[in-house]
């Protein structure tokens, strides 16, 4: 059981430290951003449904901000096992958020789509010459988009490293927000070809990209809550230290058999290992010395209930 | 990756096979006027200098443009409709950027800072010919 405040190993702290700084600049990009797309949007469903997605990727960039304040504090008499599952917490809300923003998108844009709107796109002055609104909005488009794709590429390692599940999420979907510019960007040309249907066409494929991105995340994070086997953030594949720790603790040599299982709590994992000892081991010193093992075998590895048993018992799948 | 650069191939033919002639009427409002005439709604109404302003503007608008024009008057309702169906190019009533009218039809920006004309949804390439000739002749 532990009790001190959890710290992260010293060459990992760098990484939380950059990520932070990643997500405060990402913040201040996509205020402007939103206040850029709020003015130039005009009645495009397409820049309308693009400026909702960038107002609601601030979510996890927050929520971000928020947990790493609070995952490290020391277990109390009220939070007994620490802080961590506001990591989870976190995730949660945000992708709750994106679930309910894709299905209203989806609604509103099919809805504009079947009432055949027609998108009016006026024009502005710049510098005595009279320009269309939408090359305008096509600017702050790629405004909105380019920066976003860089910024979630040097998020996404950060997140691998940390097991950083918020911010993996924020970080991919920054990746892919170059997806959404582009959509809309076709529409605006769309509705400058003279199509009016293209416009709204292209809010709904935005608006199913971020449906499903939704829906990913709120399985993930209600999976996460329900204690699901820890698992790979990327690829989705069970994390092979569960069995290299079962396998750690079976080298010792007290230990005849042992069974592991971990949960995840944010960023470091929770769990049990039943263990059968040879007879005459002392078993609480042996105990002692294996949980001292066990956290220093791996820093995601937190915090490990070691249990002497008579019998396994294996709640695995066969 | 290939997805994208579809797109993006998609996006550049796009943009080049019409970057001249940008934006497009999807009903061909401007094209039909050259061909026809501009057709244009005016609301009776009691104010009668604004509605002479904005006769006027639309006039030297045609004539700039090389248009025949064709005024019909009713009332506000009905002229809406027509221009909901495409069977009117303008309508001019003196209205203000804060219409009731604001969803069912696409405004000009101002020509004094206040009163905007009516042009059908969407009609981007009419609209833009209008707030051009707009900017230039702004009501002091």
């Amino acid at each position: 059981m532990r009790t001190e405040a959890f710290e992260l190993p010293e060459d990992l702290k760098p990484k939380l430290k950059k990520a932070k700084r990643l997500e405060w600049i990402t913040l201040v990009y996509l205020a402007t951003v939103v206040v850029l797309m709020y003015l130039v949007m005009g009645s495009s469903q397409a820049m309308k449904t693009a400026w909702l997605e960038d107002a609601l990727s601030m979510i996890p960039a927050i929520s971000f901000l928020i947990a790493s304040c609070i995952y490290n504090r020391k277990p109390n008499k009220k939070f007994q096992f620490g802080f961590h599952r506001v990591f989870t917490i976190a995730f949660l809300t945000g992708s709750v958020a994106l679930f309910g923003m894709g299905l209203f998108l989806m609604v509103d844009s099919a809805i504009t789509l079947m009432k055949a709107e027609h998108p009016t796109i006026g024009t502005i002055m710049l510098f005595g010459k009279q320009i269309w609104m939408g090359w305008i909005m096509i600017a702050v488009l790629i405004y909105s988009s380019l920066p976003a794709m860089y910024l979630g590429y040097k998020k996404l390692p950060l997140a691998k490293k940390l097991h950083n599940k918020i911010l993996y999420t924020d970080a991919n979907a920054q990746k892919a927000d170059y997806m959404t510019g582009f959509a809309a960007m076709a529409g605006i040309l769309g509705i400058g070809m003279g199509w009016w249907w293209a416009d709204a066409s292209a809010a709904l494929f935005i608006s199913l990209s971020v449906l499903k991105d939704g829906y990913t995340n709120l399985k993930d994070a209600v999976e996460d809550l329900m204690d699901r086997q820890p698992l790979h953030i990327k690829d989705e594949k069970p994390d092979e230290l569960v069995v290299k720790a079962e396998n750690f603790v079976k080298s010792w040599e007290w230990v005849l058999d042992a069974k592991a299982r971990f949960r995840e709590e944010g960023q470091v994992y929770f769990g049990d290992v039943q263990i059968i000892a040879k007879p005459g081991t002392d078993i609480p010193k042996a105990i002692e010395e294996g949980l001292k093992k066990l956290h220093e075998f791996h820093w995601k590895i937190y915090d490990v209930t070691l249990m002497p048993v008579e019998k396994i018992k294996d709640y695995s799948e066969k | 990756m290939r997805e994208i650069t579809l797109l993006g191939i998609l996006l550049m033919f796009v943009f080049f096979s019409s970057s001249c002639n940008f934006p497009k009427d999807p009903n061909n409002s401007f094209e039909n006027a050259k061909k026809s005439s501009l057709r244009i709604g005016v609301v009776p109404k009691i104010d009668s200098t604004t509605i002479s302003f904005e006769k006027n503007l639309i006039e030297r608008f045609a004539q700039k443009e090389n248009l025949q024009t064709q005024f019909i008057s009713e009332n506000e309702t009905a002229l809406v409709k027509k221009l909901e169906n495409f069977e009117l190019d303008i309508v001019l009533g003196g209205f203000e950027k804060k219409s009731n009218w604001k969803s069912k039809v696409g405004m000009t920006k101002p020509y004094d800072g206040k009163h905007v004309l009516f042009i059908p949804r969407g009609e981007n390439r009419l609209l833009f010919q209008l707030e051009e000739f707009i900017e230039k002749n702004q009501k002091p």
